[in-house]
């Protein structure tokens, strides 16, 4: 009985290997950190409303039929904000931007192309979005 | 009792069975928007849930066969090579990329690699040690061919009526698209040759023109490549060649190859 047992002990302690050791090492890390990193963003990340920040400048690429603009909005707040239009004017001419979801702490860009005659520095506003 | 030490084979069975339960989730555009939305600490408690069925799913079945004494380790190894797997893949789908935050990365990361995990725990289970009934009845070129269009119908059908492919298709520049080809080829490749299902000796001993390893993942791919191509065109997503419809028919076709390999593995 004592042999059977030391027999069944020894098979199930058997030593790792060192590829097993490295599988391990690897795996725990990368729960760990997507574990931590959720931890984190749920105890200290931003809190609130969405904040959208908007930025516009010319665009690199040339469009036919206009002055490209590339439109930046940043949400630097704790909510996401879905169906967000931002309002661009350059002159008297005016031109909206829909922009599906900017998530919270996320980037998105869209361009609009405004006549090429409108002169003058390009302004922006958020006319509206809606919460997820 | 404890059986050999785990291999890579053991590994690629693992990541098999992830990317066959988690890659139709890869093509869900509501997973990449919940990833964001969803508050990370019911993501997280999502994971964590995750990991207690990992760690039953191991005792009872696992990534290799003959191991059941450490059911905690081999979650944690499932749970983790997942989150690297659905990480690496979201980036190669352009899922995650520079405009993305930390905290959405890893929410959609965490997100994704819940059923990765799962596939991970159950890869032993995936593959039926003798094949179907009437297996071998079927292997040859013809037939192989023919279970690896009819695994792939399965998966492209699933996913060619919704706007994933389109989407990620549209924002995938030349050098991912040539990434995705190669990740359609290796990942089946790995699947059916390399990973210990059984059957695996059979396969990769398989002679005739058609039955090397790498003639039969190229026409595997051809074959994925053409159900892709007929289901986006059936549904009205392609209707000439161009670019873009090429490059939809690249991104169905990664999960087409999967579902491909699938087929060859079952029967």
């Amino acid at each position: 009985m004592t042999a059977k047992r030391a027999s069944r002990s020894r098979g199930i302690r058997r030593e790792r290997t060192p590829f097993e050791w490295a599988l391990l090492v690897v795996s725990l890390a990368a729960t760990l950190a997507v574990v931590a990193g959720l931890v984190v963003s749920g105890l200290a990340g931003p809190r609130g409303p969405a904040d959208l920040r908007v930025t516009v400048a010319d665009a690199d690429q040339p469009a036919s039929g206009g002055r490209p603009l590339e439109v930046t909005v940043t949400n630097v707040g704790g909510t996401s904000a879905e169906n967000v239009i931002v309002e661009v004017t350059v002159g008297v001419v005016t031109r909206e931007v829909d922009l599906d979801l900017v998530a919270k702490g996320d980037t998105e860009s869209a361009a609009v192309v405004v006549p090429a005659e409108a002169a003058g520095p390009p302004r922006t506003q958020v006319v509206s979005y809606t919460n997820p | 009792m404890a059986g050999k030490a785990t291999s890579t084979e053991d590994v690629m069975r693992g990541v098999a069975g992830g990317a066959i339960l988690g890659v139709p989730l890869l093509y869900t555009q509501e997973t990449w928007l919940d990833g964001r939305i969803v508050s990370p600490v019911v993501i997280l408690a999502g994971v964590i849930a995750a990991f207690a069925v990992n760690m039953a799913l191991s005792y009872f079945v696992g990534f290799r066969p003959g191991r059941t004494h450490r059911p905690t380790e081999d979650a944690v190894v499932g749970m983790g090579l997942s989150v690297l797997l659905a990480a690496l893949l979201l980036v190669l789908l352009g899922r995650v990329g520079r405009g993305t935050s930390l905290e959405n990365a890893l929410g959609v990361i965490a997100l994704t690699s819940i059923p990765v995990s799962i596939g991970f725990s159950v890869g032993v289970a995936l593959a039926p040690r003798g094949g179907g009934e009437k297996a071998e009845q079927i292997q040859g070129g013809g037939g192989d061919l023919l279970v690896a269009a009819a695994g792939a119908l399965v998966f492209a059908l699933n996913i060619a009526p919704t706007a994933e492919p389109i989407l990620v298709a549209a924002e995938l520049d030349g050098v991912r698209l040539g990434l995705l080809v190669v990740a359609s080829l290796v990942l089946p490749y790995l699947m059916v040759f390399y990973a210990e299902f059984g059957g695996r000796e059979q396969r990769v001993a398989s002679d005739g023109a058609t039955q090397g390893p790498i003639t039969e993942t190229l026409l595997a791919y051809a074959a994925a490549f053409v159900v892709s191509a007929a289901m986006l065109a059936m549904f009205g997503r392609v209707d000439a060649v161009t670019g873009a419809a090429t490059a939809r028919v690249v991104a169905l076709a990664f999960p087409a190859s999967i579902g491909a390999a699938l087929g060859r593995l079952l029967i």
